[in-house]
This record gives structure tokens, sequence and C-alpha cells, in this order.
């Protein structure tokens, strides 16, 4: 049997393919058209509650860790009420309800008022003990 | 997402902060469970009879609350002549005057109620409770500054 060789010399240069008539010139357009037809569509303008959403959340959370803590102290101090009235006789004049102060404060009052010399004296001579 | 868990850490800290601004500054004192056990102490140190603890305990604490008062006038001056960046001669000067002011005004009130004091029962007794007193408030302050560690030197007699 024989076997035909081809050589590139039977080819001779030729270029086997060919292009179709305007096929590069009207590729763009050709494939625009078979394109389907494109949906714009409409952009949707954010609203202020999307903007602000984040904030609200974060002013919801606030409020809430809040009032749980407000709910928290004021029933501690309802409870606490309660225990004392039970067992206690305070007189209106002195049962002073009507002074607001804070612990350091009031403490410091106290330390002004109730804590002479010979307590300091007591205290200086432990610290210098101490010391020793 | 990432500005999400930002702002969630954020909000995280300031609650932190919030939280124990609120639980260490601000907590107030509980007076009327302070009252109380300050003169059932007093009560069985000095011996009171119910009649002079009746009489005796609203004229005190009236006299307290006018000292409070006074303390709380004086502390707030002393804040707002500390806080001025420039202390003048003058105002140095109007803070001296008014810690002896201040001074004078408690040993007025003392004495004014010291004579009210003395019609309610015998000196003996009347000595005892201011004593009592005394020493309650020294040993609520030791115990006070003992538990909030404040650097303070806390010491005193101990009452069981």
């Amino acid at each position: 049997m024989e076997t035909k060789k081809q050589t590139l010399a039977d080819i001779n240069k030729k270029v086997p393919f060919k292009v179709p008539e305007n096929y590069f010139p009207q590729f763009n357009e050709s494939i625009m058209a078979m394109l389907p037809e494109k949906v714009v569509e409409p952009v949707k303008p954010i609203s202020l509650w999307d903007k602000s959403k984040t904030w609200v959340y974060m002013a919801a959370m606030f409020l809430g860790l809040i009032f749980t803590m407000k709910v928290l102290v004021t029933t501690t101090d309802t409870s606490n009420t309660v225990n004392n009235t039970a067992s206690t006789s305070l007189s209106q004049e002195d049962n002073w309800n009507d002074v607001k102060i804070s612990e350091e404060e009031f403490f410091d009052y106290i330390e002004t008022q109730f804590v002479d010399e010979n307590y300091y004296n007591l205290v200086n001579n432990e610290v210098y003990s101490n010391s020793l | 997402m990432k500005k999400i868990l930002t702002l969630i850490t954020l909000s995280l800290l300031l609650n932190v902060v919030f939280i124990n601004a609120q639980s260490s500054d601000k907590s107030l004192m509980n007076l009327q469970v302070f009252e109380k056990n300050k003169q059932e102490f007093i009560v069985k140190e000095a011996g009171l009879t119910q009649t002079e603890a009746d009489m005796f305990f609203p004229l005190n604490s009236e006299l307290q609350k006018l000292k409070l008062e006074l303390h709380r006038k004086h502390q707030h001056n002393m804040k707002q002549t500390q806080e001025s960046t420039n202390i003048s001669e003058e105002e140095y000067k109007e803070l001296i005057e008014e810690n002896i002011n201040l001074k004078m005004k408690e040993a007025e009130l003392d004495k004014e109620y010291s004579e009210k004091f003395n019609k309610l029962m015998s000196p003996q007794k009347l000595f005892k409770a201011q004593q009592a007193e005394r020493a309650f408030m020294q040993e609520e302050l030791r115990k006070y500054r003992e538990t909030n560690k404040d650097g303070r030197i806390t010491t005193g007699k101990r009452y069981k």
C-alpha cells in the first residue's frame, strides 16, 4: 500500500483557510445584533432609613441597655427599701429621704466631722510602727 | 461587615465604660439603712430609752443635715477654686477665710444644738450617745475605706 506524504513544499505556502467577506469589519455589529436587548433596571435611590438604620439600631441597643440597667438598679433599691421599712422605725424627721449623696462624698464628710486628732495620732502611730 | 463589627466592638466598649462609671462614681449612699444601724448602735451603747431615742435622733439628724449642707457648699467652693488654672493671692485668702468660717458655723451649730440636747437626757447619757455616734462613724468609715481600698489609711477602734 502506498502512502502519500504531504510536505510543506506541496502546500506551497498557500493558506488553506478563508475568512468570509467582511467578517472582521462586521464582527462587532453582528455579535451585538445577536445579543438580547439589555434591560436597564432603574437605580434604586438609597433611602434615609437605609442610610441611618445602623445608627438607629445602635441607639436602640444603647437605650435598651440603659433601660435594663435602670430597671436592675431600681429593683435593687426597691427591694432594699422594702426590707428596710419592714424593720426600721425611723421617724419622718430623721429618715434622710431628702438627702442624695454619693458614698464617697458622705464618707468624706464623716471623716471631717467624726475623725478627731486622737484618731489621726492612732493612725500615725500605726503607720510609724508598720514602717519600722 | 467589617464596619458592623467595628461598630459592635465600639458599642461594647462604650457600654463597659458606661457601666463602670455608673457603678463606681455614682453609687448613692443608702442613708436610711445607715441611719437605722447608727441609731440601733447608739441606743445599745448609751442605753437610751425609747422616749429619749425618739427625741434625740430627729434633733441629731437635723443637726447633721445642716452640717452636711455646710460641708457640701464648702467642698463645692473648694473644687471651683482648685479647678481654676490661676489661683490668685486673693482667692487663697478667701479659701482660708472660708475654712475658718465653716468651722465657726459648725461650732455655732454644735453650741446651739448642745443646749437642745441637754434638755433631752442626762449629761452622762448624752456624752455616751455622742461617743457612740463617733465610734460608729469611725468604724463605718474604716470599713468603707478598707472595702474600697482607695489607698487611704484606714484604722481605728473596732466595734463588734
